[in-house]
């Protein structure tokens, strides 16, 4: 027969063991974003515009290739880096460049970045540059929102309507 | 790295001397980590198959089906999924004790790196399958999971880099979930069970089951966790929403704050680097292994006494290859799972110290490092040292336990062996006929031994129960067995002591003649 005290011992354990396990399966509580705090993400992947432009073979260029490559127009596949800003109330949150993805850079770049910000109303204004030709930016969308505590706001591009998305 | 060990294994020592005052040396838990994980998983198991039933695999009703678990029918369900939810978290408790105890003992080198080795993954699948279980309720924990795993996806060069446009800004597509469903309910406990069949596919006689009492304390501890405490989801998913108070499992999402903090390189950094640690833990420093056990084909009968007690199947019986044909077998060491824990040479058949007794000992299997002659030397020296002492005693023990030189006296010799498991019961009888009152016979404690079985090996051996056994006409009573761990060094001494009091009145009252007749 065991001590009444050995049996207590293994019900303190066993509660014990029972206290750790309850206490951090939810605890201590983690807080992704500050109270008053609101999340603009930018999200978006974009196929950016070739490096060079395409030209139209001339002649002699087409009788170098062999006949089964005799394509008329010539084009490189890499694509430009992408430039992105990202501005709030006219101040900047973010620049970036984006290269093209991919063993010979023509992959669609892929933009993601986070920003918490307090809640409230905003001017934000989105830029992209996808092209080494062009010059400035192109493309740009500037909205005002309101944003509400722990809410997301997802900035993207749609690329067959070729603009910014806030949603 | 041996300060190391010594430091946290005298933590656990600490804590296991408790833990044996309070749960007996049967159920201590810390001698049963290994199964008691698997037992947790079995609890896993059973409440996963329950939810699963309930469960509605989609992204529009994953959701409102767990809920429906949790609390329609609560006292089913909502145990079931609390239970699948703190057994999953009480496993990762004891995976953890487990791997650090098995290193602070340092049972994880030489040849037994294979099941550290093979441990390491297991850490992988058991956080992996708790991640993909979390994904599953699709609440907004599920979500920021989501979204923070895909991020972790998409750092690696290796993959598309854009997993996470799948979780914000479009809608999550039902196949991404069947995916998510198939990995946690198939692919990954699959590969859990084929990865803890091979983490302990070289040691023999593995303790799958942990002891009923434990088993029954821990799941009556869950129970009533569960019902005090039931699993409930955070607010349904939304893409709308960022969640701003997360009530993370810190058990397995650990990961996602760091992540948030530090980025995805860094959370990889830690991650693979503690990984690579640990994989390569069992060649830092690199070191000799001490030379395998060598069979004697000379003297070996093919009794199959070693392959059927070696703890790490490194001894097997295989066709005669010696051309003696009266003997269809011989025993062969694979040297690279021997640990030279001399097990092997106490269950050999013809380790018999009365044998060959002007020449060297040979018997059919020895250790280079402690033959079995000079076992029988050191008990002739040591039976020798005793003298006229009054309560002569020998004490067998070994390396890994309580410390011998404590007990050592005048009137009590010690040897040390690899393990207790390597002295062959007829050296008990050989020690009372040559001169010893008495004989103690002591190691690590039942369940905890160095080497796995050595203890139990000796018990059955000296209970009759299993080969090679004590003989019949040896006196019983003047053999003390006593398992004593480094936690038992004073209890041992006192032991000791008590024994020998009786052993000096016994001799009083009856005195012992010398049995020096050749055992038969
Ligand atoms: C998923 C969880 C795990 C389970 C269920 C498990 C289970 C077991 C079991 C049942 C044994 C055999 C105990 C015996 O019969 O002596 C064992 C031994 C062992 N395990 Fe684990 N284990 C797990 C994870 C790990 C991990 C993560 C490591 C280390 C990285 C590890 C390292 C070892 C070592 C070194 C041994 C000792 C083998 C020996 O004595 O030579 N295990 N484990």
């Amino acid at each position: 027969m065991r001590h009444i005290g050995s049996y207590l011992f293994q019900a303190v354990a066993y509660a014990l063991f029972a206290v750790v396990i309850a206490y951090f399966s939810t605890d201590p509580a983690y807080h992704y974003l500050r109270p008053g705090e609101a999340e603009v993400r930018l999200a978006f992947k974009h196929a950016a515009a070739l490096r060079e432009p395409c030209h139209k073979r001339t002649q002699e260029e087409l009788l170098k290739l062999p006949p089964n490559m005799r394509k008329p127009m010539a084009c490189s596949r890499a694509r430009s880096p992408i430039v992105v800003e990202l501005e709030m109330d006219g101040k900047n949150l973010a620049r970036a460049t984006f290269p093209a993805p991919g063993l010979h850079g023509d992959g669609s770049a892929f933009v993601y970045d986070k920003f918490p910000v307090p809640v409230g109303e905003h001017l934000l204004t989105v830029r992209m540059n996808d092209s080494v030709t062009a010059t400035g930016f192109p493309f740009q969308v500037s909205e005002k929102r309101v944003l509400q505590p722990g809410q997301l706001l997802v900035i993207g591009f749609d690329d067959t309507l070729q603009t910014f998305t806030f949603h | 790295m041996a300060r190391i060990h010594k430091l946290g294994n005298s933590v656990y020592v600490a804590a296991e001397r408790v833990f044996n005052w309070g749960f007996g040396n049967r159920w201590n838990p810390f001698y049963h980590l290994g199964s008691l994980t698997f037992f947790f998983f079995w609890v896993v198991l059973v409440s996963g198959l329950y939810v699963f039933v309930m469960f509605e695999t989609s992204v529009g009703r994953a959701f409102l089906s767990v809920e429906a678990i949790t609390h329609d029918s609560w006292i089913i369900g909502g145990v079931m999924r609390s239970l699948h939810r703190y057994a999953s978290d009480a496993a990762v408790i004891t995976i953890f004790a487990h791997m650090f105890r098995e290193f602070f003992r340092d049972r994880y080198r030489d040849v037994r790196w294979f099941s550290w080795f093979t441990g390491v993954p297991t850490l992988w699948l058991t956080v992996i399958l708790g991640i993909t279980g979390y994904w599953l309720v699709w609440d907004q924990l599920a979500m920021y999971i989501a979204v923070a795993s895909a991020e972790l996806i998409d750092w690696l060069p290796v993959t598309l880099g854009s997993m996470v446009l799948n979780f914000i800004g479009s809608e999550v597509s039902d196949r991404f979930f069947t995916l998510m469903s198939f990995l946690h309910l198939l692919a990954f406990p699959v590969g859990m069970v084929f990865m803890l069949w091979i983490h302990v596919s070289r040691i023999s006689q593995v303790a799958f089951i942990a002891p009923f009492g434990l088993s029954m304390g821990s799941l009556i501890g869950l129970v009533v966790l569960s019902l005090l405490k039931p699993a409930v989801s955070h607010a349904p998913a939304t893409q709308a929403m960022v969640p701003t108070e997360l009530h993370l499992d810190w058990f397995y999402l650990n990961i996602y704050p760091f992540l948030d903090r530090y980025g995805p390189g860094w959370a990889w950094g830690i991650s693979v680097g503690t990984t690579l640690l640990l994989i390569l833990l069992p060649w830092l420093p690199p070191r000799k292994a001490k030379p395998a056990a060598v069979v004697n084909l000379e003297t070996c009968n093919g009794c199959g006494g070693c392959a059927r007690d070696c703890p790490f199947g490194a001894a097997s019986m295989q066709p005669r290859g010696d051309g003696k044909k009266q003997f269809l077998l011989q025993s062969m060491v694979d040297p690279a799972l021997c640990t030279a824990c001399g097990i092997c040479v106490g269950a050999c058949g013809a380790s018999n110290p009365y044998r060959q007794a002007n020449s060297d000992l040979l018997i059919g299997i020895h250790l280079p490092l402690f033959t079995v002659d000079a076992l029988r030397t050191q008990t002739n020296v040591a039976l020798e040292s005793l003298g006229r002492e009054e309560g002569r005693i020998l004490v067998y023990g070994c390396d890994h336990a309580a410390h011998l030189e404590r007990v050592r006296m005048p009137g009590v010799a010690v040897i040390s062996l690899p393990c207790i498991g390597m002295l062959p019961p007829s050296f008990l009888d050989y020690a009372l006929t040559q001169g010893a009152q008495g004989v103690v016979v002591t190691g690590c404690r039942s369940g905890d031994c160095y080497y796995r079985l050595g203890n139990k090996l000796v018990e059955e051996r000296l209970a009759g129960v299993r080969d090679p056994k004590l003989f019949t006409r040896t006196d019983r009573s003047r053999i003390l067995v006593f398992w004593a761990g480094a936690e038992d060094q004073t209890r041992l001494v006192e032991r000791i002591a008590a024994f020998r009091v009786w052993l000096i009145a016994e001799e009083a009252r009856e005195p012992v003649v010398a049995v020096r007749e050749k055992a038969s």
